[in-house]
């Protein structure tokens, strides 16, 4: 098993406090990693580490984290995001419509071939499951779909640039039961192509989707490993409170 | 007790809703009314398109015909407009991207001194700076339509600047992020999503913006010339609120003359309705997209 990304001793601070401490893992190809762990305990700055956002915060942070075998910082912040994308918790779809909102970031690199573009455009809304949906009003208002049906395209979106790996903070959380489970499946099937690392605070879903599952306390990386093995027999005295609704 | 309070202020609110209300159909009645004789007189089509303005019969026949004057107000506010708007709009791409919370709100407080300064002083600085380089570059005494319209976008600047800049903050915290995420420029998703979303909500700061640059006398008067003529950039012209401060000074009440300078007020506010109206009805084709 090849990993996409090796993070070793991540630090982060923000103003002196310091958000995360040392964390080192490696997040496995194609798999679904999951990062849980009690709120304001640093998932969401993990993420921003891992496609650099966390470069335009003042934050001072320390480590290395390698993709594919390419130390970030290295890159342009432009072709880390390209590599790496990053959905959010409130889905943003910008204001036009769903063909133009999929269209956005590949005609940003430069491309405009129609035919092409249609292809793209098809292809990533097939994989989230929303093609069927909207395939008859591709010209309607984005802003105009029901929340699931947003976050979808939102999804949608962040594969037109094709990365590599793909990020979802607390993707879920703004969403009903049924679209939940809607993402949940799609997750599933993306996971094909692409790597996927998912904070949430819903552990069930962690439970259901994830391959891997990274507990995060306090800025610490208090345990990590195969899904299974941490909810069923998880090592840690922590873990295993946190998992039984003990805290957070 | 509580019960009675809220009853009083209730009716305290509903009082002065109906009062501002009342004065407003008030004003509406009262410039119909002194406007309705001029009519009996001067038809109005003559009155709207003629553009002989002559209201004492010295040479020849008296003449009532505001074209010149409804063309230039039309023209200075609109132009001044759309020069407030597109410095508006780059000031608060500016703030937007390049300053944080505390630039911003020292900036702020600098614009907003703009908007204590009174208009004459804004019309002195028109005759000294502004004519003086028209003046320079060629324009017979440097009075014109273009200047009138830069020196009204300065008076514009202070609101519009605020509101493009709020409406498009809140446009910035949505949608920036989402669009660094796909890798794509801070530029270049502020001119491609921030800036058009926020059109709906600018347009809502230019409409009282119209109206202020309809209604402003004093800085329009100083610099563009007072001559009725058909606007033109570099040539005199003269506003109707131009021509109501001057003349209704020495128009006789009750002759036709003063009856005509209401008249033109009534156009001037018919004027604004419809513009606003039209406004609004974009506004809202704005919100179906
Ligand atoms: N831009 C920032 N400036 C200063 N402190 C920050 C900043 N962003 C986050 N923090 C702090 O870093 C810590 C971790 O924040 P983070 O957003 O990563 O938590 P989280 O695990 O995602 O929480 P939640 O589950 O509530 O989303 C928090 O204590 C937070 O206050
Ligand atoms: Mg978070």
């Amino acid at each position: 098993m090849n990993n996409a990304l090796t993070i070793e001793k991540l630090s982060v601070s923000y103003d002196n406090k310091e958000a995360l401490k040392d964390i080192s893992l490696k997040i496995p190809e194609h798999r679904i990693t999951a990062v849980i762990g009690p709120s304001g305990c640093g998932k969401s700055t993990f993420l921003k580490c891992l496609n650099g956002q966390i470069m335009e915060e003042n934050a001072r942070v320390s480590g290395k984290v390698t993709l594919s075998g390419t130390d970030i910082s290295k890159l342009k912040p432009s072709d880390l995001r390209r590599k790496v994308g990053l959905v959010f918790q409130t889905p943003a779809p910008f204001p036009m419509s769903i063909y133009k909102n999929m269209t956005y970031a590949p005609r940003y690199y430069g491309i405009n071939d129609r035919e092409e573009l249609k292809r793209t455009v098809t292809e990533k809304l097939k994989l989230t499951g929303l093609y069927d949906e909207v395939k008859d009003e591709l010209k309607k208002s984005a802003v105009k779909l029901s929340g699931g049906q947003k976050q979808r395209l939102c999804i949608a979106r962040a594969l037109t640039v094709d990365p590599e790996v793909l990020l979802l903070d607390e993707p879920c959380s703004a969403l009903d039961i049924k679209s939940t489970s809607v993402i949940e499946e799609l997750l599933l099937r993306l996971k094909e192509t692409y790597t996927i690392v998912i904070v949430t605070h819903n552990l069930g879903q962690a439970a259901r989707i994830s391959d891997m599952t990274a507990f995060i306390n306090d800025g610490r990386l208090v345990e990590f490993g195969e899904t299974g093995s941490i909810f069923k027999a998880p090592e840690m005295e922590e873990t295993k409170d946190f998992i039984t609704g003990s805290f957070g | 007790m509580r019960y009675l309070q809220d009853r009083i202020f209730s009716f305290l609110i509903c009082a002065f809703t109906a009062l501002s209300f009342v004065s407003l159909l008030f004003v509406i009645y009262f410039i119909v009314r002194e406007a309705m004789p001029l009519f009996s007189e001067v038809s109005p089509g003559e009155f709207i398109f003629g553009d002989r303005w002559m209201p004492i019969g010295y040479t020849g026949e008296p003449s009532f015909g505001i074209f010149n004057f409804i063309a230039a107000t039309a023209a200075v506010s609109f132009l001044a407009i759309i020069i407030a708007l597109f410095i508006s709009i780059g000031a608060a791409s500016f703030l937007c991207l390049c300053t944080g919370e505390g630039t911003r709100e020292g900036i702020y407080s600098v614009i907003d001194l703009l908007a204590g300064i009174p208009s004459v002083v804004y019309g002195f600085i028109g005759i000294v700076v502004l004519l003086r380089i028209f003046f320079r570059v060629g324009v017979h005494t440097g009075s014109c339509v273009l200047a009138a319209s830069i020196l009204l976008s300065i008076m514009l600047l202070p609101v519009l600047i605020s509101s493009c800049c709020e409406s498009m903050l809140r446009a910035r915290d949505e949608y920036l992020l989402p669009i660094k995420a796909l890798g794509v420029s801070e530029w270049y998703g502020l001119a491609t999503v921030i800036i058009p979303a926020s059109w709906k909500n600018i347009l809502l700061a230019v409409i009282p913006a119209v109206g202020r640059a309809m209604g402003e006398t004093m800085a329009v008067m100083m610099v563009i010339g007072n001559a009725n003529l058909f606007p033109s950039l570099l040539g005199k012209s003269e506003t109707i609120p131009a021509v109501i401060a001057l003349e209704m000074g020495t128009a006789v009440s009750g002759s036709t003359h003063y009856h005509a300078l209401y008249g033109a007020g009534l156009v001037l506010m018919v004027m604004l309705f419809v513009i606003n109206t039209a406004i609004s009805i974009l506004r809202r084709r704005l919100s179906r997209i």
